[in-house]
């Protein structure tokens, strides 16, 4: 276990170390028994998700990956990382209830039965009178968003993790000892207008003409939780690949590779061979034959006398970088 | 010293006697059993909050949050409670001496109902407006509180609007024009018997 239980607020009775749970705010000292209350600045409980990987455990978990994603085995076995880093990316939770009204104007169809003059029934449908509908709307209200740009980590959410494990309480200082301690960028308003968008977008029905609504988040309890990534890195030829490894399970959650080298020896000798044969053949086969050869290449290819000397001297051809996550 | 960014852990001990406070999952309101005073944590300290336990029968007692308020809609304001029974449509017969009372809110704090259910339990007792005899002894069993006066003010409107009359409520400029403007709200335990997974006050007829 790599994380120190001294790195989280403690029981401020005994010192203890403390779990708490996300959208409670109370917990119990598991040492002293006393029971505590949780609070944050502006009513926002800040916490963390322990890491679970060392940085040697991340690197074995960012090989292990490689190996089994078709990269070579002498490859993987020669990466060498170069440093790593232990990042805690911040998300907002919200927790609460979206109470009030909407009211909707929808149009109704109606089936009508007709007999034609063969004697024939049919249905026909036909535009009813609009119907308008009242309704009191009391919806739980459970948003997790990221609370910064986290695309380059490839993590989209955290809900289900941060409401299973148990999270520790945060002391900026001392986690920032251990890693980087992103800041969130959005701001708790914006986030209570997206979680009140969302229950907003899902009360709207079909086929509504015209929808209004008013709405309040009760009881709103909002998180921050961060999250622990291990941000690796390896140099292979001229280029840096990077890896981001969860750190609380191990997964991969982002990379990039480079893909198995292709050896590429039959296309350039076969040309040789029979461009040699066409000139030694007649003079002007061997010069028909090097102008079809240079207008087939340019069909093909950007012509250029890089690209020429590339086809015939590049008989290592570098695989396709992979993109994972 | 904990810096903005940090969690805040404050014990839940009774500034009074030093008792434990009890705890369940939700809770924000902390009842002192040994005393009979209740906690609320407000930054690093402990407010003393004062609950209105209301006399009747019952094995647990709900809390509510009861607010007085005043109702605008686009014919005007309703302050009493008999306008506001006018409106919700009531026709059972009210004691005078309350009639110029002004309405109460009833909204649920207690901390395991389901929001649809809360709606549901503080418009029966809204719309009822019964009348409240206190009792003096704290209750044996209180329903854990979980949520605070701001919270509670939030959802009054909504009770509010749910207990006018349905034809009333299809009407969008209605809607939009009702608004309910609440005072300071006053913490309540009222008694319910527990049949099942039900609460039943049968002096109210009411089941919630």
């Amino acid at each position: 276990m790599a994380a120190a239980v001294a790195d989280g607020i403690g029981c401020p009775q005994c010192g203890g170390p403390l779990n708490f749970s996300e959208g409670n705010r109370t917990t119990i000292c598991g040492s002293c028994q006393t029971p505590l209350a949780v609070t944050g600045a502006a009513g926002i409980t800040r916490y963390y998700l322990d890491d679970t990987l060392d940085l040697a455990e991340a690197r074995t978990a960012a090989r292990r990956f490689l190996a089994t994603k078709g990269v070579d085995a002498a490859m993987v076995t020669q990466v060498r990382f170069d440093g790593g880093e232990l990042c805690f990316l911040p998300f907002w939770r919200l927790r609460g209830r979206a109470i009030g009204w909407q009211w909707v104007e929808r149009e109704t169809i109606i089936v009508e039965e007709y007999v034609d003059e063969q004697g024939i029934s049919h249905q026909r449908e036909l535009k009813g009178p609009q119907e308008r509908e009242h309704e009191i709307l009391a919806l739980p209200v459970d948003y997790s968003s990221p609370a910064c740009d986290l695309s380059p980590y490839g993590l989209a959410g955290i809900a289900t993790v941060s409401s299973v494990l148990p999270l520790r309480g945060l002391a900026y200082d001392r986690l920032a000892r251990r890693g980087t301690v992103f800041d969130p960028a959005k701001e708790a308003e914006q986030v209570r207008r997206e979680a009140m968008g969302l229950v907003r977008e899902r009360s709207h029905k079909k086929g509504t003409l015209r929808h209004e609504e008013r709405l309040e988040l009760c009881g709103a309890q909002l998180s921050l939780i961060y999250y622990p990534v291990w941000k690796l890195s390896f140099i292979r030829g001229e280029r840096l690949y990077p890896v981001v490894i969860d750190g609380v399970n191990g997964r991969v959650l982002r990379a990039r590779f480079p893909g198995q080298a292709e050896i590429r020896l039959l296309a350039p000798l076969v040309t040789m061979t029979l461009l040699v044969y066409a000139f030694c053949f007649h003079v002007a086969t061997g010069i028909v034959g090097t102008a079809l050869f240079l207008g087939w290449f340019a069909s093909r290819e950007e012509f250029s006398r890089a690209e020429l000397a590339r086809y015939f001297f590049l008989l290592v051809v570098p695989g396709e970088e992979v993109e994972h996550g | 010293m904990a810096r903005e960014h940090d969690l805040w852990v404050l014990p839940l001990i009774c500034p009074v006697c030093g008792g434990r406070l009890p705890v369940e999952s939700g809770s924000v309101i902390f009842p002192c059993v040994a005393c009979g005073i209740l906690w609320e944590p407000e930054g690093a300290a402990l407010i003393q909050m004062e609950m209105h336990v209301l006399s009747g029968e019952g094995s647990v007692h709900v809390p509510f949050w009861l607010f007085p308020c005043q109702i605008t809609i686009r014919d005007g304001n309703v302050v009493t409670l008999a306008e506001y029974r006018a409106l919700t449509g009531n026709i059972n017969p009210l004691e005078p001496e309350r009639q110029g009372t002004p309405p109460l809110t009833f909204v649920p704090a207690g901390c395991a109902m389901a929001p649809h259910l809360m709606v549901r339990a503080g418009r029966l007792l809204t719309i009822r407006s019964p009348g409240l005899i206190r009792s003096k002894t704290f209750p044996a069993r209180l329903m854990a509180i979980g949520s605070r006066e701001r919270d509670a003010a939030l959802m009054a409107q909504t009770i509010v609007l749910a207990t006018v009359t349905e034809e009333r409520r299809r009407s969008l400029q209605f809607l939009q024009a009702f608004t309910v403007k609440v005072g300071r709200g006053k913490l309540c335990a009222i008694p319910f018997e527990v049949r099942g997974e039900r609460l039943l006050h049968e002096e109210w007829s009411l089941e919630i």
